[in-house]
């Protein structure tokens, strides 16, 4: 059976959300290359949506609609895309900013679907949440200076993590500063791979960025919450929206 | 370095009627009172996906909370002509009430089993409701034309946020099997509830 036909096998399974990280890319990258295989996924969506609408509507406690009004009023949104397309792309990368190869080519309605997050995981100038409701971002400032202003602080306090075969993972973070910073040493991600930075709580893990060979530091606007901890993955290139691998280190930040 | 979008000071009361679409639009510009609107339009529909598919009320609420979130920074992405506004919420909702399933075996196996004791009851349920909803007594209806595998199969995966691997365990047939009866079925339902795209 080839590649193509296994894809188009699985285009109910994906759009019921039924598959597997690699069988997802696999669907997308399919549908790059077949009308037919992207108009079926589009027409599947959509009936996983219908059977959406055919529950009976919950209405959640007014404290949700609160916490949620609250929570986006100091929330930025994403640029629109022709803005991000003038995004500056040449300064040294904090959180990086690398787009999966060919992202620009992918067609239509999946792309729709599954960039919010891509671009979440790694756009340039966005501010991302924090599992623990701090901040995640590229900051286009002098990043020496922010990292030495984060380490040098008087309240630094920090964390760190030795992974499995040598390297370290090293959290820092002061509150009057508020900021946090990350440095890898001694790890390299193999060829096509990248290091992803993620925050978690609890069972959720929510991406803080990717940290791309060549980093010292990634830079992360406010500190961690009680609880929370920062993990490390290796990510296919260009980062995922949900860990696929399991965590090199994982560091407790007792904040 | 928090920007803050500046409030869309125009004229409130022009959004009373928006369509979720119009609403969305007016989202991407930083409009929160729009943002606002679109969440008493739509929260009730996303919090009983969620809450389906979760069980945990207070797990349910963090997720909501994240999926209006990402709806907030997101909405700038959103192309009209490429779906309704409902369309593209409740894609999102189901995709990060899925991811939050599968983060926790515990809540898995929580959940596999109240899907598979459950959802015959609830299909029940759902028909006695007396808020029944026109689609879901159309979509009761496309259901009940599929076979009793793919029945299974694609409600344990929609409704249970279970992976065809663990459709395949809990029904005690071949992974293959599983994915063949998910695309008939959903084939079958799509032309059975006249989804166009």
């Amino acid at each position: 059976m080839t590649k193509r036909d296994d894809a188009h096998l699985l285009s109910g399974a994906y759009a019921l959300d039924a598959v597997t990280p690699e069988e997802a890319e696999l669907v997308q990258s399919a549908m790059e290359h077949s009308e037919e295989l992207r108009s079926e996924v589009v027409g599947l969506t959509d009936t996983a949506v219908a059977l959406g609408l055919g529950l009976p509507p919950v209405a959640p406690r007014p404290q949700l609609r609160a916490s949620i009004l609250d929570a986006i009023q100091t929330l930025p949104q994403l640029p629109a895309p022709a803005q991000e397309a003038e995004a500056p792309h040449e300064e040294p990368a904090i959180v990086q900013t690398a787009m999966p190869a060919g992202a620009h080519v992918v067609p239509a309605r999946r792309r729709r679907r599954r960039r919010p997050m891509a671009l979440l995981a790694a756009a340039a100038t966005a501010v991302l949440l924090f599992g623990g409701g701090f901040l995640v971002q590229r900051t286009l400032l002098e990043p020496q200076s922010e990292y030495t202003a984060v380490v040098a602080a008087a309240d630094v306090q920090s964390a760190r993590a030795t992974v499995p075969g040598g390297g370290v993972v090293k959290v820092s973070w002061s509150k009057s500063e508020h900021r946090t910073a990350v440095s890898v040493s001694g790890v390299k991600a193999p060829s096509g791979k990248v290091l992803q930075l993620w925050s978690v709580r609890g069972g959720t893990a929510t991406s803080a960025g990717l940290y791309e060979d060549g980093d010292r530091f990634a830079l992360i606007t406010g500190t961690p919450s009680s609880g929370e901890r920062l993990a490390v993955t290796v990510e296919p290139d260009g980062g995922s929206t949900q860990p696929t691998s399991e965590p090199i280190a994982a560091v407790p930040l007792d904040a | 370095m928090l920007s803050v979008m500046d409030p869309d000071v125009g004229d409130a009361l022009s959004g009373m009627r928006d369509t979720p679409e119009q609403r969305l639009a007016r989202v991407a510009t930083g409009d929160k009172q729009a943002f606002a609107e679109l969440y008493d339009s739509t929260s009730a529909r996303v919090y009983g996906l969620v809450k389906r598919l979760l069980v945990d009320p207070a797990q349910a609420e963090e997720v909501t909370q994240e999926i209006y979130l990402e709806i907030w920074q997101t909405a700038t992405r959103y192309q009209q002509e490429r779906g309704s506004a409902m369309s593209w919420m409740l894609t999102m909702a189901h995709r990060r009430a899925v991811d939050r399933v599968r983060a926790s075996q515990a809540s898995r196996d929580r959940d596999t089993r109240i899907g598979i004791r459950d959802y015959d009851r609830e299909y029940d349920q759902v028909a006695e409701h007396v808020e029944v909803t026109m689609e879901g007594a159309r979509v009761k209806r496309a259901l009940q034309g599929l076979t009793e595998l793919q029945r299974q199969a694609v409600q344990l995966a929609y409704y249970g946020g279970l992976s065809h691997s663990e459709i395949a365990a809990e029904l005690h047939v071949p992974v293959g099997t599983v994915k063949t009866r998910i695309r008939d079925g959903m084939i079958r339902l799509r032309d059975a509830m006249g989804v166009t795209s």
